[in-house]
């Protein structure tokens, strides 16, 4: 049994496909599911200032002083964390995770000391993080975060498994929106906590630069091409952090974000301005590489904390922040 | 509906003229390379051709997806067998996400890969277009220094803004630079140059 097919069928045949394949492609135009854009969060008041003055503290210990002492005196000398964590609210603690090398996270007890914070505050506590150069679920559980967070009861996730939310930037200068993570969007305290480092491109990466794993690849992949201190200092206005916890306890110098030269300083530096917070530990980094006699760098002059005080993300003012030194031993 | 026994034959030199015919285009074609990246663990190339049965296992494997089958890329004789894809995946193999001596080299039936140590790992090397390169158009980037997970294989040049060295006796070819490259296109390819193959002893 032989089934012909004529010249002409099958001419016939092949412009139906085409007209309903173009067809198809019209109506996908049309329907297809679009990208809301979703405003901006609402913006905080810091909550750890006096008189109007941005509270910075820098606590020091000793190599054996417990870190997680140092890490609660650091938060307790600025006022505590009840000043932003009550009964009920989620809290995310989203450390600086670059890869799997522990040197360039910041140490898992001091994550952990902040859940325990936040938890004993009543908060139910979200680890989450974005990494820059690699699998995230691998580069958390090799650094011992996942672990050590799951332990003290937080729980911990790898935020490139979720999906993607467009939101809004007003105050942006070089981006006006910006795609981010639900569990981001959506939660009610951001505390960051970034190691102290040097950093090859954006001369530090403290706190602001810490941001950058709320967003996923393709956002940091636009930074890169578009102005990444500008994008920066305009990702901090929408999505700034109430806290930021900066483990010093061992800083890297010389280079960074990877293959430093770490060098042990057993300090926790906290505060509730993200711009403060950079600029004062990033005075601490420059005198300390002076003093092992490292080529150093103008802490006044890092362009992304700048680029985030001009946008009004917190103050690079000396004179508009209290500088809190403690040493326990 | 039957084949004759000429039409048979006529089928079979057709095949042989049109692979023939495959086989000197690669040899003209500029896009056709000779060499590939392979899975770490690789023997010598024309061992690896003969060896590698392309069953695709060591694609299944990779935790990164990094491997892919070549196409019309390779030559005639390689297509179907491996070679590593870094704008798919990078080979995470010398970084530590994946197993003692390479989960592809672990899986392969035939030995064309290799179980190796970590030291050994020497894919090819990352060729860098500085004309492509966001660095040296004045942005501020190091991502592929930032990724590297090999000391000393890229290092930087402090310019303002930095700009990024790279050290290709040092590289691993792992990828992994080439796969974080925010560029478009990308100022970083990967290349076979260099590879340090395992030695078939069978």
């Amino acid at each position: 049994m032989q089934r012909q097919v004529s010249r002409r069928k099958f001419l016939k045949a092949l412009g139906g496909l085409a007209v309903a394949a173009g067809a198809g492609g019209v109506l996908w135009e049309v329907f297809r599911p679009k990208e809301t854009l979703n405003p901006a969060k609402p913006t905080k008041a810091n909550a750890y200032t006096q008189n109007g003055r941005a509270l910075v503290s820098i606590i020091k210990g000793k190599p054996e002083t417990d870190i997680e002492a140092i890490v609660r005196r650091s938060v307790e000398a600025i006022g505590g964390i009840g000043a932003i964590v009550s009964a009920g609210r989620t809290v995310v603690v989203k450390p600086a995770v670059l890869t799997s090398d522990p040197d360039c996270a910041p140490d898992p007890r001091v994550v952990v000391a902040v859940v325990r914070l936040a938890r004993e505050a009543g908060g139910t506590v979200i680890v989450a993080e974005s990494s820059g150069g690699g699998n995230t679920a691998y580069s958390l559980s090799q650094v011992g975060i996942t672990s050590a967070a799951e332990h003290a009861g937080a729980e911990v996730r790898a935020l490139p498994s979720e999906e993607l939310l467009l939101m809004e930037v007003p105050k942006g200068r070089a981006i006006q929106s910006v795609k981010t993570f639900p569990t981001i969007y959506d939660c009610d305290v951001l505390i960051s906590v970034p190691r102290l480092k040097r950093h090859v491109a954006s001369t530090v990466t403290m706190s602001l630069k810490n941001m950058m794993g709320v967003v996923p690849d393709s956002e940091k992949r636009r930074f890169h091409n578009t102005d990444l201190s500008q994008c920066i200092a305009d990702l901090n206005t929408a999505l700034k952090p109430d806290l930021t916890v900066v483990d010093a306890t061992f800083a890297m110098t010389r280079t960074g974000p990877t293959g430093g030269d770490m060098v042990q300083m057993d300090t926790i530096m906290a505060s509730g301005d993200p711009v403060a917070a950079d600029r004062v530990t990033a005075q601490r980094l420059q005198e300390l590489e002076d003093r092992l006699g490292i080529p150093s760098f103008d802490p006044a002059g890092v362009r992304h904390i700048n680029a985030a005080a001009a946008l009004g993300v917190g103050t690079v003012d000396p004179s508009r922040m209290i500088v809190r030194e403690e040493s326990i031993f | 509906m039957g084949i004759t026994r000429r039409e048979f034959l006529e089928l079979l030199a057709g095949g042989a003229v049109a692979l023939g015919g495959l086989r000197l285009l690669s040899l003209i074609s500029t896009h056709a390379q000779a060499d590939l990246v392979r899975p770490p663990g690789a023997v010598e190339e024309a061992y690896f051709k003969r060896l590698c049965v392309r069953c695709g296992i060591c694609l299944e494997v990779c935790p990164t997806k990094a491997i892919v089958l070549a196409g019309l890329e390779a030559h005639v004789e390689a297509i179907g067998t491996p070679r590593i894809e870094p704008t798919v995946g990078p080979c995470e193999f010398y970084r530590g996400r994946c197993e003692t001596g390479a989960r592809c080299a672990g899986f392969c039936p035939t030995g064309a890969l290799q179980p190796l140590s970590k030291e050994e790992v020497k894919m090819g090397t990352a060729e860098f277009s500085s004309h492509r390169c966001l660095a040296y158009m004045g942005k501020e980037c190091i991502v592929c220094k930032e990724t590297c997970p090999v000391p000393g294989a890229i290092t930087v040049i402090s310019d303002l803004p930095p700009k990024p060295d790279f050290h290709g006796e040092k590289c691993v070819g792992c990828g992994i630079c080439v796969y974080h490259c925010p560029a478009e296109p990308k100022a970083l390819t990967l290349g076979p140059e260099g590879a340090r193959r395992a030695r078939w002893l069978g």
